[in-house]
């Protein structure tokens, strides 16, 4: 059960509470912010650093947030730039980057059920899709099918046109789509 | 909710039907035991080292330019603050000694200029052991006195 934005706002804006406000807010809002992460990079490894970043700026700066916009947004913000700018340092390096298949183990758990079966598997299906998408269109892509955010919290997120952002949408859509064609 | 009705009629309008079966029933990747929990309290316990971390690549980078940048503006200043050739005063020479370095080096000059520049002024530079005593009738009898002419003018080398 997650506690409330403002609530979480208020304990982190007491010196006294900042730590305990900043571990609930990793608990509400880490796991959904590591899987849009991991959906734009290759590894775990690679998620972890993206994350790890993305909570360290958000503890320096979360006394400056203005909550003129929501804290989902501002969060999913720094994640998704960062992981933009991840994926730009690889390109730059030109590092051998392995892309996800199907033969990726899962970190954690193993799935037992038919449903849990099937779920990974169209998981692997998506991630196979998405990988071959230029990294915003992927991040838009994620966004809008995965955590169903509404254009106009995309274009914060984004800070660009809701038209552009469908636009990019539908492009992602058509590509994904071909891919499971095939 | 309301927005997961959307997303499902905008796939519908796009004819992507794998994508509009497939929404909401993917499975997320399960994370490591305790990993939220211990990722907060290594943030919480290193955001100033974190903070203070700058690529070594980056830094290299940036100071090859800097360097490169102070290189060449020094370059550009020196070549353009040079003056081409000292700064003299030329009322602190003599006459003596400017006719002297112009005799010295008569083929730097340009002849018709000097020319036009002498009698412009209406002066007539003279060399200083020129005899003044010497009458202007008596030099243009010595000018037009034909005996006075070299026989083989033709056929002298002046240069």
């Amino acid at each position: 059960m997650c506690m409330k934005d403002n609530e979480i706002l208020t304990l982190v804006a007491d010196p006294a509470q900042r730590e305990r406000g900043f571990r609930l807010l990793v608990q509400c809002y880490g796991d959904r912010l590591y899987q849009h992460i991991r959906r734009l990079v290759s590894t775990h490894e690679d998620a972890n650093d993206v994350l790890q970043n993305t909570l360290v700026k958000t503890f320096r700066h979360i006394g400056n947030f203005q909550a003129q916009s929501q804290l989902y947004t501002w969060l999913f913000r720094i994640a998704t730039n960062e992981a933009l700018s991840h994926l730009n340092q690889q390109k730059r390096r030109r590092a051998f980057v392995v892309l996800n298949d199907e033969t990726e183990t899962i970190r954690g758990s193993a799935a037992h059920s038919t449903q849990e079966l099937e779920g990974e598997y169209i998981r692997q299906k998506l991630e196979q899709a998405m990988a071959k998408l230029p990294p915003k269109q992927k991040a838009i892509f994620s966004l809008r099918y995965f955590e169903e955010k509404s254009y106009a919290e995309m274009s914060a997120i984004f800070t660009t046109s809701e038209g552009a952002l469908k636009a990019s949408y539908h492009h992602a859509v058509k590509k994904i789509e071909a891919f499971l064609r095939t | 909710m309301e927005e997961r009705k959307k997303i499902q009629a905008e796939l519908a309008q796009l004819q992507s039907e794998q994508l509009r079966r497939w929404q909401a029933q993917a499975a997320p990747r399960a994370l490591p035991e305790n990993y939220l929990e211990d990722l907060a309290g290594r943030v919480i316990a290193a955001p100033a080292a974190k903070r203070l971390r700058l690529p070594q690549r980056t830094f290299w980078a940036l100071a090859a330019s800097v360097a490169f940048l102070l290189a060449a503006s020094w370059l550009v200043f020196r070549d353009s603050n040079t003056p081409v050739q000292p700064q003299v005063d030329l009322t602190q020479l003599s006459d003596e000694a400017i006719l002297l370095y112009v005799n010295n080096n008569i083929d730097e000059f340009d002849l018709a200029l000097l020319t036009e520049g002498s009698t412009t002024t209406g002066t007539v530079v003279l060399p200083s052991n020129w005899d003044s005593t010497i009458s202007s009738e008596a030099i243009e009898n010595y000018l037009e006195a034909e005996e006075n002419w070299p026989a083989d003018m033709e056929d002298q080398v002046f240069f």
